[in-house]
């Protein structure tokens, strides 16, 4: 799915939001946003998805503005963008299975999805155990979610955004929770999971040396603009750290 | 600029607390209040000692010097009371519950919400939403209104005396109140999980009934419960309307001044209720907090 930010702006109103954002990613490409908090990234995440309306430019997702289109095209388009929120958005007195096969639910007919949550069929069952494997936690399929370890929901709500069987996925500080280790081998699990399904892949990120490690193409934001938008190999140690630079200090 | 001095005299809440112990202060003034009024009058002492005494030592027999022969033993008739307690609880808490619901949905601000953009809290609400809240709130306002000893009496005025009108003189503010709070629990349930399936392109309904229904389940079940007790309260009190559950035999007692009978009667609510919340603080244990 090809995404493009035309000068897009948010405007919260005081506060900086999203500045004059203009960048395209192609389908298939895999891209962090970095910087410091309040620099933008989980406004231009929403921006994607239709959570967030720019107050002026474009935001264009697949051929169309999601802040443009009807309520229920907006959910056709979501369909296929699949989201690992921050906070995760998982019901926790809910198995993962229930978990997993609820986020696919908006591709169905009402009565199919009805018959999925209250009675799932066994190849639906086998498909989220499949996916739950590939993600190393296939024996909790039946498990209720809050009786899971942070690592363990947050590999749940990765197998719910695969589930869908996205196009695009989105993902808002993924690595926030987990230790340094633990980041590593999960931001490489994202990057090889779009890699395996041929999805865009849009996260944001706080860690820069572990997203150069491992990601191709970084977007580097400051008080809501590009500061730079580059492949990760040609960015040097300067333009890194000038991201975190505190406004006015010595440089 | 912000104003960063004290407030003066006092807060918004400071004012409320002396608005509250103010008017606590009107009231005792305005109806006569005095503590002395508790203290018993010359030559009640005695009734006073011989009721409390009564209560180290409850009837396990009749107190009466004259049973009618076929009598059921008096043990019998204070478990029967239990049973037939229980079970007009049990009967009007099911009939509640059932009303309750369509009644809790209609009422809650998120069951209307048919929109998926936006923070949950500004989603539009549809128009027969808008058109019907008012009108149902208000519905269950005159149900909780109404104390359930007013719906008997009511009731009773108008239908004439048969069990099920105990039923439904519980069950009517008990549906209002279970309406409001499971509303309340409803709308106020954490928004994270609808929010993420709306993300993924479920329509509101579904982000309602698998998001946000889930999210406040645990809660409205242990209010649910609760309820339940104060619903075993209640159909203990219906009897003082001619149900034989034990707030009857409680005011036979009463009027032939049988107060050790009296004692046995208040100790049998206690032991149903405290057996009651036992066995639901087990099922909960079991269901909820896991």
């Amino acid at each position: 799915m090809a995404l493009s930010f035309d000068r897009a702006s948010v405007d919260y109103g005081g506060g900086v939001g999203v500045r004059d954002v203009t960048a395209e990613i192609r389908p298939g490409e895999v891209v962090a946003l970095i910087g410091p908090s309040g620099a933008g990234k989980s406004s231009l995440l929403r921006m994607i998805h239709g959570g967030l309306a720019p107050t002026s430019g474009r935001v264009v997702v697949d051929g169309r503005e999601p802040s443009q289109l009807e309520d229920a095209e907006l959910r056709r388009l979501r369909t296929g963008i699949g989201v690992v929120r921050q906070d995760l958005g998982l019901v926790p007195n809910l198995s993962v299975a229930r978990n997993v096969i609820a986020g696919s639910l908006g591709r169905r007919s009402r009565f199919a999805a009805w018959r999925s949550m209250v009675l799932p069929r066994m190849p639906e069952l086998e498909a989220v155990h499949a996916r739950l494997e590939r993600l190393g936690i296939g024996d909790k399929l039946f498990q209720r979610v809050d009786q899971l370890s942070g690592g363990e929901q947050q590999r749940v709500a990765i197998a719910r955004a695969m589930y869908q069987g996205p196009r695009l996925m989105l993902a808002d500080e993924p690595l926030s929770a987990l230790d340094p280790t633990r980041s590593r081998e999960v931001l490489e699990l994202f990057v090889e999971l779009a890699g395996e399904s041929g999805a865009t892949l849009v996260l944001s990120l706080h860690d820069v040396e572990l997203a150069r490690a491992c990601v191709p193409r970084l977007i580097g934001l400051r008080d809501g603009r590009v500061h730079f938008d580059d492949a990760s190999e040609r960015l040097g140690d300067d333009e890194l750290r000038s991201l975190y630079r505190i406004a006015g200090a010595p440089g | 600029m912000n104003d960063l001095r004290r407030p003066f005299p006092l807060g918004p809440r400071g004012r409320l607390l002396v608005a509250f112990a103010f008017a606590g202060a009107l009231s005792y003034w305005f109806l006569g209040l005095s503590l002395s009024g508790l203290l018993p009058a010359r030559g009640a002492g005695d009734q006073l000692g011989a009721f409390f005494g009564a209560a180290l030592h409850p009837a396990v027999d009749y107190e009466a010097s004259w049973v009618p022969e076929g009598a059921p033993p008096f043990l019998s008739n204070v478990g029967r009371a239990m049973l037939e307690t229980l079970l007009l609880a049990a009967a009007a808490m099911s009939f509640a519950i059932l009303l309750s619901i369509p009644l809790a949905l209609w009422t809650s601000t998120s069951f209307w919400q048919r929109q998926s953009r936006g923070a949950a809290g500004i989603a539009r609400k549809s128009k027969l939403g808008r058109a019907l809240l008012p009108f149902v709130r208000l519905v269950i306002a005159c149900m909780r209104s109404v104390h359930e000893l007013l719906w008997a009496v009511v009731l009773l005025a108008a239908f004439g005396d048969h069990h099920f009108l105990a039923v439904l003189a519980i069950a009517i503010p008990f549906a209002g109140t279970l309406a409001k709070v499971y509303s309340e629990m409803l709308d106020e349930a954490p928004t994270d999980s609808s929010e993420a399936l709306a993300e993924a392109g479920l329509a509101p309904g579904f982000c309602f009934a698998l998001g946000r229904l889930p999210r406040a389940l645990p809660d409205m079940t242990a209010y649910t419960f609760y309820r339940f007790e104060c619903a075993v309260r209640s159909s203990a009190v219906m009897g003082f309307f001619g149900f034989p559950t034990i707030g009857y035999y409680l005011k036979l007692s009463y009027e032939n001044l049988y107060y050790r009978e009296v004692w046995t009667w208040l100790y049998a609510l206690i032991v149903l209720v405290l057996v009651f919340e036992a066995w639901s603080a087990r099922l909960r244990r079991r269901w909820v907090a896991r």
